[in-house]
């Protein structure tokens, strides 16, 4: 084809589309859900493939994970072997990061350690300098050996030589064998990992510890694909029939590596809301823009068959369709890419706690980008062109009357488009109902004039302050500050993401949260916690600071383990080991039952959680404050009490308990506010189809209309046959479609399974209600000048 | 050389699917420079005949010489190109494009000729405007004009690659007296400028202006005036 035709098909289709307002607000409308769900990709593609870790085969390692209820955490170490022997191809490998002292002549520095099991040739970690080959799964007993990370390396050696050095850890020599890859940060998200040290000369570099799973150990299963996916589909059953495991213990698996299951839970499930509502959007404004081209194509034919006249050959045709098409997805493409910065912030309200800058758009390269837009329009083109050739083009008569194909397609297009706005506005009710209830929660506490101040205290007077009584000294001073109403203590702070772990048993030695290992959440708390943060007690009171002997549950814990009993009867047992590793049982009386507290926020289940007093200042606590003072008072008041205590402490922190709720509900609130709006668009833009395509097609049929009005119908049964004509085409599609769309909104988890069939079936009756009550209004409006269409 | 511009010879025509021939047997010749209009009943089958003279239907049977070539033995290629070069097509609905403008409507048969490069466009659509009077209107959307003036911007269409033939399909159905009267005069005008015309209508007064008039009936030709003939 020569280049002028190409210019002047060029030129002449800009001025077209610049025109067509129609054409661009669906383009427009088509963007936004692309834009948006590119960014989630990228978000979600970043934050699960991390590149911190240095992996380079992201696909042959998952995130192995335990999960008791609500609790997730490493799988055991007695469970690996039996895993093993039945998927030999299979390996399961353990990191757990950890600080530890430098033990050299010239300081005494902490520095990050990350144990790690090894695996770093399948997943393709290579070495800086030196070689990982000592690191990969060394057996007990073995030299201690090491691997800096590249920064280490840069700011302790300045880059100098280090390999076959000796690194001298927590009073041991540790020969340092390689330097880790410069993009390897931990592989812990949390951590800045300094050295990596084989996870199997754990328990030789640090004495006094057991092999047991901490809550800040991972665990992984690497192998291929295939085998990961047998092990998932599999695992549950094998674990349950064969190794007799307790059926409330289910392994889960996903990719997020070094990244603490709840809070991956957490995010994914934000991740999936975006998900949902921008795919019931995209298929909406897909199918609005399919039907928007189909409906050009009566003056697209009618063009090209003039250019034909003009002496434009077949190939020529072709070739300006093909044109056209390319300009149309590079229109999209440009306007995609413009609306991208929206997608960002629309993601970005939603998922606050993700660091964004951690996102690399560009290793999601944009070429990448570019082609799937491409195939996606090209799918669309490629849809749109069938539906025109199949269908359409044997439909272009010669006179004014539409044909019976015509009204079929129309009508088949509208009842499409109409179900998938039923379903999508279903849906957003839905959401919309389950994130109005997360709003309302009862969180357990008050938000009401309950501030928390956080405080550092200096490594080096930890040990000066145990075991006195440090921490009542400090509630009473705090409590002493006028308009003060109480003062507490908590190791577990709302909102601030730590928590703290004792091992709790019945009385019949079942262990507390979790079956597979004995890690309880258990917050150590001031008496008069439960009042500062104003949480309420279903049975019992709190403990004071003589009962020592005394623990308060939350509901979550007493329902689990002793629902029905009396308090008087109720028991748990706290074991600790020693130096030597004798482990130590410390009977303690439930005498209270709390409601739960929703520390983390609504969305977040609270784990079952023991409360003991505590008795002395660790240096982790959060103090939580309940004053009608305001804030900038309150807190020259406490930094005055905290001062007249001879104990420094540093960096005071106060924030109310009423901002760090908001912030929390920040990305809820914006879920709400996608939701409502993308109902809207979809609510607003299917009326307005729904009316044009009935205006339409009245339109066309006005003068069949007239000749039966002539002919001695009344108006009323004009209109009853075109209803009945309508409904026998849209309840079939529409009652089939809707069908199709909740299997697959299941399947996907996108829905309850409890459809709340009221909800739908008023929803697709307001609906019908709504077209019919058109159709009449419109066909009534045509018969009262019927004249007019025979003359 | 003879100066027989199209040639029809024993041609028959069968729409598909149709039980009989539209056209029946058909012989006439087109001379260059020939005013020649056909009349007849509606149904006859004359537009048949003149998408066949335009290249829109092929023949069932018989022959048909354009420019002594043999239309049967064209590639589509060069069809399209006798189209754009030779032929110019007006109908009775003036079959514009009512979201293009005037000048585009017009220009619309210069992106598929070789012979003329970009730059020549705007002389071209100016020369076939102001051939029709309508220079003044190069910026209005066909919508925004009258039924004669539409079709007047229709003819410029078909003259603006400078046509052997004008191929005229009833254009003035759709037109009142005034505006027929316009459209006949410019007809004719152009004939004295050396394009060859052939032009169905029903008005019998101004067909018989014509240098040669047939007669369709029942698909079969009769000549009925021959001012011309050599035969
Ligand atoms: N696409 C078609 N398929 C079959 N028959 C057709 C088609 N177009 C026209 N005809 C028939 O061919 C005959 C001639 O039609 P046409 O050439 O349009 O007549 P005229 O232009 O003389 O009024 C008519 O009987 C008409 O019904
Ligand atoms: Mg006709």
């Amino acid at each position: 084809m020569t280049s002028k035709l190409t210019l002047d098909l060029i030129i002449t289709w800009t001025k077209q589309t610049s025109k067509n307002y129609r054409l661009l607000l669906i383009v427009m409308l088509l963007a936004i859900p692309v834009s948006v769900l590119l960014n989630v990709k990228m978000i979600s593609s970043s934050y699960l493939t991390p590149t911190y870790t240095g992996i380079e085969n992201y696909s042959l390692i998952n995130n192995l994970i335990a999960k008791e209820g609500d609790k997730s955490s490493a799988i055991d170490n007695y469970l690996v072997d039996p895993i093993i022997a039945k998927w030999p191809s299979l390996k399961v490998i353990y990191e757990e990061s950890t600080s530890l002292k430098l033990t050299g002549p010239e300081n005494s520095n902490v520095i990050s350690v990350s144990f790690f099991s090894g695996g770093y040739s399948t997943l393709g970690i290579n070495a800086f300098k030196g070689t990982l080959k000592a690191l990969e799964f060394p057996t007990n007993g073995s030299d201690l050996v090491a691997a800096i990370s590249y920064s280490y390396w840069q700011s302790k050696y300045k880059g100098k030589e280090v390999i076959n050095t000796i690194l001298p850890l927590n009073g041991k020599a540790v020969k340092i064998v390689a330097i880790m890859p410069e993009n390897f940060t931990a592989f812990n998200k949390q951590y800045k990992t300094d050295v990596v040290i084989p996870y199997s000369q754990k328990l030789t570099l640090i004495e006094n510890t057991s092999n047991d799973i901490t809550p800040n150990t991972f665990s992984y299963l690497l192998g291929s694909s295939q085998h990961l996916a047998h092990f998932s589909l599999h695992a549950k059953t094998y674990l349950s029939n064969e190794l007799l495991i307790t059926d409330d213990i289910d392994i889960v698996m996903n990719n997020a590596i070094g990244i603490n299951n709840s809070k991956y839970q957490k995010i994914s499930k934000r991740i999936d809301i975006l998900v949902i509502i921008f795919s019931i959007l995209l298929v909406f404004c897909f199918v609005s823009f399919i039907t928007f081209y189909v409906g050009e194509y009566a003056s697209k034919s009618n063009e090209l068959s003039i250019r034909g006249l003009c002496g434009a050959s077949k190939k020529q045709l072709l070739f300006q369709r093909a044109v056209e098409n390319t300009l149309l997805i590079i229109l999209i493409t440009i306007v995609c890419i413009a609306i991208l910065p929206i997608g960002k912030m629309i993601v970005h309200s939603m998922l606050p706690t993700v660091n964004f800058s951690d996102v690399d758009v560009p290793t999601l390269s944009f070429l990448k980008l570019i082609l799937c837009l491409t195939l996606l329009i090209t799918l669309i083109m490629a849809i749109t062109f069938f539906i025109q050739e199949t269908f359409i083009s044997k439909n272009i008569g010669r006179g004014e009357n539409i044909t019976l194909s015509q009204k079929l397609q129309s009508y088949i297009l509208l009842s499409f488009l109409l179900s998938v706005a039923i379903v999508s506005i279903f849906i957003s009710l839905e959401l919309l109902s389950a994130q109005k209830k997360l709003n309302e929660n009862d969180n357990g506490f008050i938000t009401n004039n309950r501030y928390i101040a956080s405080f550092e205290l200096p490594k080096t007077v930890q040990t000066q302050i145990a075991n006195s009584d440090t921490g009542k000294l400090l509630v009473n001073r705090l409590e002493n500050i006028p308009n003060v109403q109480s003062a507490a203590l908590t190791l577990m702070a709302p909102f601030a993401n730590s928590s703290s772990f004792f091992q709790w048993y019945t009385v019949d030695d079942h262990p507390v949260g979790s079956g597979i290992n004995s890690q309880t959440v258990s917050d150590r708390v001031s008496p008069n916690y439960f009042t500062a943060i104003g949480a309420t007690f279903v049975k019992g009171k709190s403990f004071s600071w003589q009962s020592s002997n005394s623990i308060v549950v939350n509901h979550t814990l007493w329902q689990r383990y002793f629902k029905g009993l009396d308090l008087y009867n109720a028991k748990l047992i706290m074991k600790t080991r020693n130096k030597n590793g004798v482990i130590k049982e410390h009977p303690f009386q439930i005498i209270g039952v709390v409601k739960d507290i929703y520390i983390a926020g609504p969305d977040v289940q609270p784990n079952a959680i023991v409360y003991a007093l505590t008795n002395f200042l660790v240096g982790a606590e959060a103090i939580i404050i309940h004053s009608s003072n305001d804030e900038k008072t309150l807190k020259n008041a406490v930094t005055a009490q905290l001062n007249t205590l001879d104990v420094s402490f540093k960096k005071l922190e106060l924030t109310s308990l009423g901002s760090l709720v908001e912030i929390d509900n920040q990305p809820r609130n914006a879920i709400l506010l996608t939701t409502i709006i993308a109902t809207l668009t979809i609510t607003i833009s299917s009326i307005i189809f729904c009316l044009s395509t009935v205006n339409q097609i009245v339109e066309k049929s006005a003068r069949a209309y007239a000749i039966n009005k002539m002919l001695g119908a009344t108006n009323f049964r004009v209109m009853t046959f075109e209803a009945r004509f309508l409904m026998a085409i849209f309840l079939p599609i529409v009652f089939l479609s809707i069908f199709i769309q909740l299997y697959y909104a299941l399947q996907a988890n996108f829905i309850a399974a409890n459809i709340n069939l009221t909800t739908l079936v008023s929803i697709t009756i307001t609906v019908i209600a709504f077209i019919l009550a058109a159709l009449y209004i419109n066909i009534n409006n045509k018969l009262h000048n019927s004249w007019h269409y025979l003359t | 050389m003879t100066s027989s511009l199209m040639q029809i010879n024993n041609l028959n025509y069968c729409f598909p699917k149709a039980a009989t021939n539209t056209l029946k047997n058909i012989t006439m010749s087109i001379n260059k420079g020939e005013y020649l209009s056909i009349v007849g009943t509606s149904g006859s089958g004359k537009s048949t005949l003149l998408s066949i003279l335009g290249l829109i239907n092929q023949p069932s049977s018989g022959e048909y010489l354009i420019l002594g070539r043999n239309t049967t033995n064209l590639t589509n290629k060069s069809i399209s190109l006798i189209k754009n070069n030779e032929i110019g097509f007006i109908f009775q609905n003036f079959n514009l494009l009512n979201q293009f403008s005037v000048y585009d409507n017009v220009a619309l048969p210069l992106s598929y000729n070789p012979a003329i490069k970009r730059n020549e466009y705007k002389e071209k659509v100016i020369s076939a405007l102001s051939l029709v009077n309508m220079s003044n209107f190069q910026d209005r959307m066909p919508g925004q004009l009258s039924g004669g003036q539409q079709q007047r911007i229709a003819i410029a269409r078909a003259l603006v690659n400078s046509p052997s033939i004008i191929l005229a399909d009833e254009p003035t159905g759709n037109l009142d007296s005034e505006n027929s009267r316009q459209v006949f005069e410019l007809i004719k005008k152009l004939n004295k400028t050396g394009i060859t015309i052939c032009l169905i209508t029903h008005d019998i007064n101004y067909a018989e202006q014509a240098d040669t008039v047939f007669e369709m009936q029942d698909g079969e030709l009769t000549a009925k005036k021959n001012t011309l003939s050599e035969v």
